[in-house]
């Protein structure tokens, strides 16, 4: 594929995965406990350990969404951003197989229902498709 | 410049310590941001029902200690039906009750059920504060609560605190705003 192409579909695609790392982050940042609820009902990490997830993980967001921005250590950033992704789809996966009425908490305080855990599912499985091209980019091309 | 040299000639091991250190960073971040809220989130995790226990606990024992005040009858039995979806328009209809709606407030203000009064699940306290004359005049007095749908739980966590306050007769409408504005019902807003 023309270079240029692929030069420009790896910006596009770090840039759409800063913005929505750094304003999913930033939403749960502003109001964890709705998130630490959600969190609560995939019913995954024992209770000592949701608080600590929610207030941790907003803000590795927001830093992996700023430095997807800037193009900083891009490689070690999509791929951070890659298993994120991966981690929150297999979570809703779970849920999804065991009939949990969970609510993604992916962008804040939202109610369970039964259309928005797919939808959650398949856009993370987009955006790890992005962060996988982002990482095989900058390796093959070492830029 | 800086970019370039950033992101350059990288190694694997590099970019894992690199990955650490930034979820290192993230964690001490995220803790000095919880110490700076005015309400920071507790070790461990408390969940929604015991955070509504916890807030109710006062407002019942108030309750109690006024009880007096408020005359109960002896024969009040608890009645807590779910209510369909038509016998929750009958009873938003006819005004025979209070409507109450445990979303958040921002959801209530979006659109509620005509004279439903907003109960957040979240600021319970606060909201019931607010709600409190009107509804402790009596405790008998019909009440039914709804929240998003049949899958959000802040209808009957609401139907419960409001039953340990001593509410008598509090329906839970399971179908919630979902099912109200799937049927093209009314519904009201506020500015």
């Amino acid at each position: 594929m023309n270079e240029r192409v692929l030069k420009g579909t790896e910006v596009i695609s770090r840039v759409c995965l800063g913005t929505v790392f750094g304003y999913a982050g930033a939403l749960k940042l502003r109001d964890p406990q709705p998130f630490a609820d959600s969190i609560h009902s995939f019913a995954l990490i024992p209770n000592t350990w949701i608080n600590p997830v929610a207030l941790d993980l907003p803000v590795l967001e927001i830093f992996l969404g700023l430095l997807l921005l800037l193009g900083l250590r891009k490689r070690a950033c999509a791929c951070l951003a890659a298993t994120l992704s991966i981690i929150f789809a297999v979570a809703l996966a779970q849920a999804l197989m065991r009939g949990l009425p969970v609510d993604c908490g992916c962008f804040g305080a939202g109610a369970a229902s039964a259309w928005k855990t797919p939808l959650a599912l398949a856009r993370d499985i987009g955006l790890t498709a992005l962060a996988i091209f982002v990482a095989r980019h900058v390796t093959e091309r070492n830029v | 410049m800086t970019v370039q040299k950033f992101s350059s000639g990288l190694t694997w091991s590099g970019d894992l310590l690199f990955i650490c250190a930034l979820i290192i960073v993230s964690g001490a971040v995220g803790r000095v941001i919880n110490g700076w809220r005015a309400q920071p989130l507790p070790s461990p995790y408390v969940n929604k029902s015991e955070r509504l226990e916890q807030s109710v606990q006062p407002i019942a024992a108030a309750r109690i200690s006024t009880a007096e005040a408020v005359e109960m009858p002896a024969s009040a039995a608890v009645v807590t039906d779910d209510l369909s979806l038509k016998e929750f328009q009958e009873f938003v209809k006819t005004g025979r009750g209070v409507v109450l709606d445990a979303r958040p407030e921002i959801f209530y203000r979006l659109g509620h059920a005509p004279s439903a009064l907003s109960l957040p699940r979240e600021t319970f306290d606060k909201a019931y504060a607010g709600l409190r004359r009107k509804l402790e005049n009596d405790l008998t007095v019909p009440l039914a609560v709804y929240c998003s749908g049949a899958t959000c739980e802040d209808s009957e966590l609401v139907q419960k605190a409001l039953q340990k306050i001593g509410f008598t007769h509090v329906a839970v409408f399971r179908g919630g705003w979902t099912e109200w504005t799937a049927a093209h019902l009314p519904e009201e807003r506020l500015p």
